[in-house]
């Protein structure tokens, strides 16, 4: 290669080629920065403008090979002069000072652009480092434009995962159209500039025709790269989304996009339904018919003729306390201030033994408080509901499992009923528009009532700050809000107006806002969904109308929130009080607190004409009435009977004719019962009695409606000990209907012991630094996780047995760690004392359970500080990172390997091949010293240049290596024997005159590698 | 594979001798041109005519007459005329009229017959100086000669001798009142030959030489006969070319054809040519095998002057690049056998 002056020809072909995809591809990273800072203030055509000449003049002057030093320096000096010149002449005037900043800016994109363009033209690696540095920066967009992925990513990735692959506005969406539009374009121009510059760098004489040769060859690169970049879009325009893709997208659509979240149970693979405990504004919504559930309730309006007005209430699932405004999402604050009580119950619905009740005290005082309220009993049969879920009308306080009836145990897998207490100013919609007199009369009540509560000044001001929050900059719809309550003050007729306000009509008497599950997007990305459907859509589903709602009641200074759950109308006159729900009842409403009244429904989603009154199906018949068996009980087995038809337990708990008993571990004796069909339910299989193995713990859960035990008396208490009593009066051994395992210890070899782990943030130490209390985020007890609410178990208190705690890989003592903000331990216990306490069986709500059962300082075996975890955003760069290393050191090593690949070819082959390698290596070595044979022959070039350099016998070696190669003779003994020697000798010469660190350093130069391999 | 048998170590040794003494003698004249030299030798050897084209004063005419006075004559006696092989040096001009060159039969009084004068053809190594000053009648005389081996007058054909080479000069300069020779002529030529001028210090050396003895032939005497460069060109016969050199050679000819800067590619003679200089190219240097150096050595002498160019600029480029794409495959190629 020589070093002189390149030809014109070969200077503009490859400024053309080089420097044009370059402006390109910064123009491109410079507009993206642009469109998404929109703070900056130089002229964007300015920069390009600036930048492109300063590349394409320096590339040009510095192809001339112009010196660097100088020029470089002399460029920065005038630029600097200049600038020093233009501020002190601007003091005081901003025209000249904003001048003079966009100057600066300028010089600076000059300088940059000067330096790319002396890059291009003098240094030959310079396209691999650009196509490093263009790939960097668009790493770091990425990284950017998810400031906040971090905090996206730990809420739960799982359900996040499910829920909203391919949404517009997920996450994964974003993550997708970025890497789209950043990489893809940026990875074209990497590649490209590589290849370019691999071929450019091949032409030792540029003339026209390699012109065309290399527009030919770029031309079809690009159409390659587009080819590749086109093929998936290609493949799903001709043979549509692959099925397993497409079965993905359509899963993810339908859960993101259905209201209700969509999943299947692995065991019968039936369909589940639960709602999302939050709620999203988006393009469209997609609804199913299926049935969920069908429920009785209990709540009639009496008429004074003794006739009862069925009324349905809506069931709540969620309450979504807090607006997210960035990703405009509703959310279930999983950790309000503490002076918020929480009236959510939600029981561990799925462990509740059949026959037993979970309630919640706390919830259930708190919502006594309130005036104009009375209890309902509903009856929940579930067909496709989740067993997670509890729905209840607000506000639920009670859960109690009950037997599904046996005619009906093919549609519905459990029922339950639960106990709420509910405002009687909870009235369905049809009440509003109804035309009996006596309803009337009510809403009349309720009306004046409500106007009559007066305002909010006495309630506690952290909990109307934390209901009325909403975001202070969205002067919109706070201005909104002021427009429509304006000249109101009365607190019930604010909320009134603001119902009204969706209610309202325009003047042909067409209502202004209007239902549609497909409100579509906003056609700005700047404008919300929130506001594109309050200020020019007009139209939405229930999660519009609800949020809407609340944030204008939130801005008009009324504590409200959001809640997610299921409609119910009645819709058939027929089978009164039962209602049956389905898929497309998911709703979203909002709730109004009125002092002394508690939270009361409101639904401001119009009526979608005609779909919510006709069921999508016919109604079922109603099951049987679902009854309360006579004697439920829970309790470990100790054996099992002699003829394998009855089991011993020793009941833990006991329910008889709605009493519930706990019985104490002294008090408790063995008793006997025999399941009618004989068999024992484990793991939702029927299990002969004798046929499974007993030597565990097992706790088991039976009940019973046989007749002998109806007829006989309710428990008193002065009968004596009920277990005492009931041995006395009841048949031995006791007939139940069914027995059901509940828990059983786990098997598990390895967990063995391992009893309770909690993770959580260190709150404080104890005064003698043995045990640190700690805030929790999770508990695992026997192998199950709790979710922890913060207010109910705000702390844990464990004392490390040995004292100490690890951090990284070492153990130091407990009064040695330094307690820094929010640290975040693990810690596991297989304790006795934890050993001896009841497993959990749901029987009341975890957080009582837990505080009670156990100790006031758990001991625990290990304690473990974690480290903070790596959000997934840094986890994807850090693999790139070292996939990038994994490259770049298969690349440092390609030399070493290809040179020990030689020498194995040499060692492992005779005769001609022999040479051959003999050849290829020689070739191979002086290659990576930046030795070229470039046009010369082989024999030229031995001869020329290698033994001149080297002094070895390269040449004598070609000439006997050309003899092998084209003689039909085969070679003397002298030839051979010279070979022989041959590739020592020349390996000592030819490595002589480099030092350790030259040979290292031209040994790293992979590109000399790569083209020694693949360019001939 | 060639039929005949493959020449033993020592007669290559011999040849190459022969070859090497040849070259080393007539550089005691023509310094610093080595390589010319053995070109000449090849074409020589190979059985053709070689075409030397360059400026004048660059040793073009020393070149033939120390050839000449290298080689001993077939009939060599003690006559200073016939110590050497027969060489005659023939000034083309426009007036030059064929019988000039292959001579005339004239009235032989004696006799009462016509005599045979036989002209300077009729010798072992012919200088046809500035050829393209000649006419074409001229030429075309010269050229059937030169093909032939023979020369025809009326009725009666004479045998030039076994041994018979031109070398023909032409000055690349001056062209007024010249005849430039057609493509279909110079393809006769085994080799066109730009001699180019000495290196530096080969000049000087040249100069200082010139100072010490200022009559340069009679400094030469022949070292090699007549019978040994006929020998030559018997084992050039034998010289082995691997298949994959005659495939080179094949692609090289073919691609002048196709190639785009080339309006007149190479003819089948070219590619026979071709190999016959190859052969006789190895055995000059020794081998008895034919490489691709040779291949490079010789491809320009060979093919430059049977192409015309579309821009006679870029043909030396274009043929360059053709040749070396074909060495590069050649360079790469591994060869079991």
């Amino acid at each position: 290669m020589s070093q002189s002056r390149k030809s014109f020809l070969a200077v503009v072909t490859n400024a053309a080629f080089k420097l044009i995809p370059t402006i390109l591809v910064v123009g491109y990273l410079w507009w993206l920065w642009m469109f998404s800072t929109a703070e900056l203030h130089a002229d964007p055509w300015g920069f390009m403008l600036v930048f492109s000449a300063g590349m394409i003049i320096s590339y040009l002057l510095y192809a001339q090979n112009v010196r660097f030093s100088i020029t470089f320096l002399a460029l920065v000096g005038v630029l600097w002069a200049v600038y020093q010149l233009m501020s002190s002449n601007s003091s005081g005037e901003f025209d000249a000072l904003y001048y003079s900043i966009s100057f600066l800016s300028l010089s600076v994109a000059l300088v940059a652009a000067w330096l790319v363009g002396f890059g291009f033209a003098r240094v030959k690696i310079f396209p691999w480092i650009a196509a490093l540095a263009v790939l960097l920066v668009a790493g770091s967009r990425i990284v950017s434009e998810f400031p906040d992925a971090s905090h996206l990513m730990n809420v739960d990735v799982v359900r996040w995962m499910s829920t909203s692959i391919f949404t517009e506005g997920s996450l994964l969406f974003r993550l997708f159209t970025t890497l789209a539009l950043i990489f893809t374009p940026v990875l074209f121009y990497a590649v490209y500039i590589i290849f370019i510059n691999e071929m450019l760098a091949k032409f030792e004489n540029f003339d026209v025709r390699n012109f065309f040769v290399v527009l030919r060859k770029s031309g079809s690169l690009a159409a390659i790269l587009l080819l590749i970049l086109m093929a998936p879009f290609a493949y799903i325009l001709l043979f549509g989304f692959p099925d397993f893709l497409e079965e993905k997208l359509q899963e993810g659509v339908a859960n993101s996009a259905s209201f209700l979240k969509k999943t299947y149970n692995q065991g019968t693979n039936q369909p589940e339904f639960d709602l999302n405990d939050y709620a999203q504004l988006l393009p469209e919504v997609k609804l199913s018919d299926e049935t969920v559930f069908c429920t009785y309730i209990d709540n009639f309006f009496p008429t004074r003729d003794g006739g009862k007005i069925p009324m349905p209430l809506h069931f709540r699932r969620f309450v979504l306390n807090r607006f997210e405004p960035r990703t405009e999402k509703f959310v279930l604050d999983p950790y309000p201030p503490s002076a918020i009580p929480s009236d959510l119950f939600s029981p561990s619905t799925r462990d509740v033994p059949i026959g037993f009740s979970v309630e919640d005290s706390v919830i259930e005082a708190e919502t006594r408080r309130f005036a104009q309220r009375k209890d309902v009993t509903s009856t929940v049969y579930i067909q496709t509901l989740s067993p997670d879920a509890f729905v209840a009308p607000n506000t639920g306080y009670s859960y109690r499992k009950m037997p599904v009836p046996p005619e009906d145990k093919e549609t519905f897998h459990t029922v339950y009923q639960s106990k709420s207490n509910i405002s009687l100013f909870n009235l369905p919609p049809f009440v509003f528009s109804s035309s009996n007199p006596e309803l009337m009369a009510y809403r009349e009540m309720r009306q004046q009532t409500l106007e009559n509560i007066g305002g909010y000044e006495k309630l506690d001001s952290t909990f109307m700050r934390y209901y009325t929050q909403i975001d202070e900059s969205d002067s919109l719809i706070i201005n909104l809000a002021k427009e429509i309550t304006a000249g109101i003050d009365n607190p019930y007729h604010k909320v009134q107006a603001i119902i009204d306000y969706f209610f309202a009509t325009d003047e042909e008497g067409k209502p202004i806002f209007t239902y549609t599950l497909e409100p579509g997007s906003p056609p700005s990305a700047e404008q919300s969904f929130m506001h594109y459907f309050l200020f020019d859509n007009k139209k939405g589903y229930c999660t519009y109308f609800a949020g809407a709602t609340v944030l204008l009641l939130r801005a008009a200074g009324i504590p409200c929130r959001m809640a997610v759950g299921y409609a119910i109308y009645d819709r058939s006159n027929k089978n009164t009080g039962w209602y049956w729900v389905y898929a497309d009842q998911g709703h979203a409403w909002l709730e109004v607190y009125f002092p002394g009244y508690g939270w009361i429904d409101f639904d401001t989603t119009p009526s979608d004409d005609n779909e919510s009154m006709t069921p999508p199906k016919p109604d079922a018949t109603p099951p049987q009435y679902a009854r309360s068996p006579v004697l439920s009980v829970l309790g470990e087995v100790t054996g099992i009977g002699g003829d394998s038809s009855s089991i011993f337990i020793r009941p833990y708990k006991l329910t008889y004719k709605e009493d519930e008993f706990d019985i104490d571990d002294a008090d408790s004796k063995i008793i006997e019962i025999r399941p009618d069909d004989g068999t024992v339910t484990i793991d939702n299989e029927k299990v002969r009695i004798g046929e499974f193995e007993d030597n565990r713990k097992m706790i088991l859960s039976t009940y019973s409606f046989n007749y002998d035990l109806e007829k006989l008396p309710k428990y008193r208490s002065r009968y004596g000990d009920i277990l005492s009593w009931m041995d006395r009066r009841f048949p031995k051994p006791i007939p139940v209907d069914e027995a059901i395992i509940v828990y059983q210890e786990e098997e598990n070899e390895e967990d063995e012991g391992l009893i309770f782990a909690v993770d959580g943030r260190i709150k404080s130490f104890s005064s003698d630094s043995s045990s640190l209390v700690v805030a929790p985020t999770k508990i695992e007890y026997r192998g199950k996780n709790y979710p922890v609410d913060q207010r109910l178990i705000p702390s844990v208190t464990i004392r490390p047995k040995d004292g100490k705690i690890q951090v990284d890989d070492e153990v130091i003592a407990l009064p040695e760690l330094q307690v820094g903000d929010s640290m975040l331990i693990a810690a596991e216990s297989s304790d006795k004392v934890l050993q001896a306490i009841k497993p959990y069986l749901a029987t009341e709500p975890f957080p009582n359970w837990f505080k009670n059962s156990f100790p006031e300082q758990i001991p625990v075996d290990k304690v473990t500080l974690q480290l903070p975890e790596t959000p997934l955003i840094y986890q994807v760069l850090w693999t790139l990172l070292w996939i990038v290393l994994i490259a770049a050191l298969v690349l440092a090593s390609l030399a070493l390997f290809v040179y020990l690949f030689l020498n194995w070819r040499i060692g492992s082959s005779k005769d001609n091949t022999r040479l051959y390698w003999v050849y290829r290596y020689a070739l191979m070595v002086l290659h990576q010293f930046g030795i070229y044979r470039t046009v010369k022959t082989p024999l030229e070039f031995a001869k020329d240049t290698v033994d001149p350099t080297f002094g070895t016998e390269f040449s004598q070696f070609m000439n006997v290596y050309l003899k092998a190669k084209y003689s039909p003779q085969g070679l003397a003994t002298s030839e051979a024997e010279f070979v022989d020697r041959f590739t020592q000798n020349f390996r000592d010469k030819v490595f002589q005159p480099y030092s350790r660190w030259d040979v290292i350093k031209n040994f790293l130069n992979f590109i000399r590698t790569l083209r020694f391999l693949f360019v001939k | 594979m060639s039929d005949v048998a493959a020449p033993t170590v020592d007669e290559i040794t011999a040849h190459k001798q022969i070859a090497d003494t040849l070259t080393a003698n007539i550089g005691k004249i023509i310094r610093g041109k080595d390589e010319q030299i053995r070109k000449v030798l090849t074409c020589l050897v190979a059985g053709g005519h070689i075409l030397l084209e360059d400026l004048p004063g660059l040793g073009k005419t020393s070149m033939a007459k120390s050839l000449a006075f290298s080689i001993a004559g077939a009939h060599s006696s003690q006559q200073d005329d016939h110590k050497h092989v027969e060489f005659k040096r023939i000034q083309f001009t426009p007036d030059l009229l064929p019988m000039d060159l292959i001579g005339t039969h004239v009235f032989d009084d004696r006799n009462k017959d016509f005599l045979f004068k036989p002209g300077p053809l009729f010798s072992n190594i012919v200088l046809a100086d500035e050829i393209n000053r000649a006419s074409p009648k001229v030429q075309s005389a010269l050229l059937e000669c030169m093909a032939e081996n023979q020369i025809s007058i009326g009725e009666s054909t004479y045998q030039l001798d076994d041994f018979f080479f031109v070398i023909a000069t032409q000055n690349p300069i001056e062209f007024e009142g010249t005849y430039p020779l057609p493509a279909a002529q110079l393809d006769r030529f085994f080799m066109k030959m730009n001699f180019g001028y000495a290196s530096e210090d080969k000049e000087v050396e040249i100069y200082n030489n010139y100072l010490q003895i200022n009559k340069i032939p009679q400094t030469i005497e022949p070292v090699v006969n007549y019978a040994q460069i006929l020998d030559l060109r018997n084992a050039a016969e034998k010289v082995h070319i691997h298949p994959e050199i005659v495939a080179a050679v094949s692609n090289i000819v073919r691609a002048t054809r196709n190639d785009a800067g080339i309006r007149l590619g190479a003819s089948t003679r070219g590619g026979i040519v071709f190999l016959r200089c190859l052969r006789a190219f190895a055995l000059l240097n020794g081998r008895s095998y034919v490489i691709e150096d040779d291949v490079k050595g010789l491809a320009h002498g060979i093919l430059n002057h049977r192409l015309i160019f579309k821009n006679p600029e870029e043909g030396n480029q274009i043929l360059s690049g053709i040749v070396s794409r074909e060495l590069q495959r050649l360079a790469n190629l591994k060869l079991d056998r």
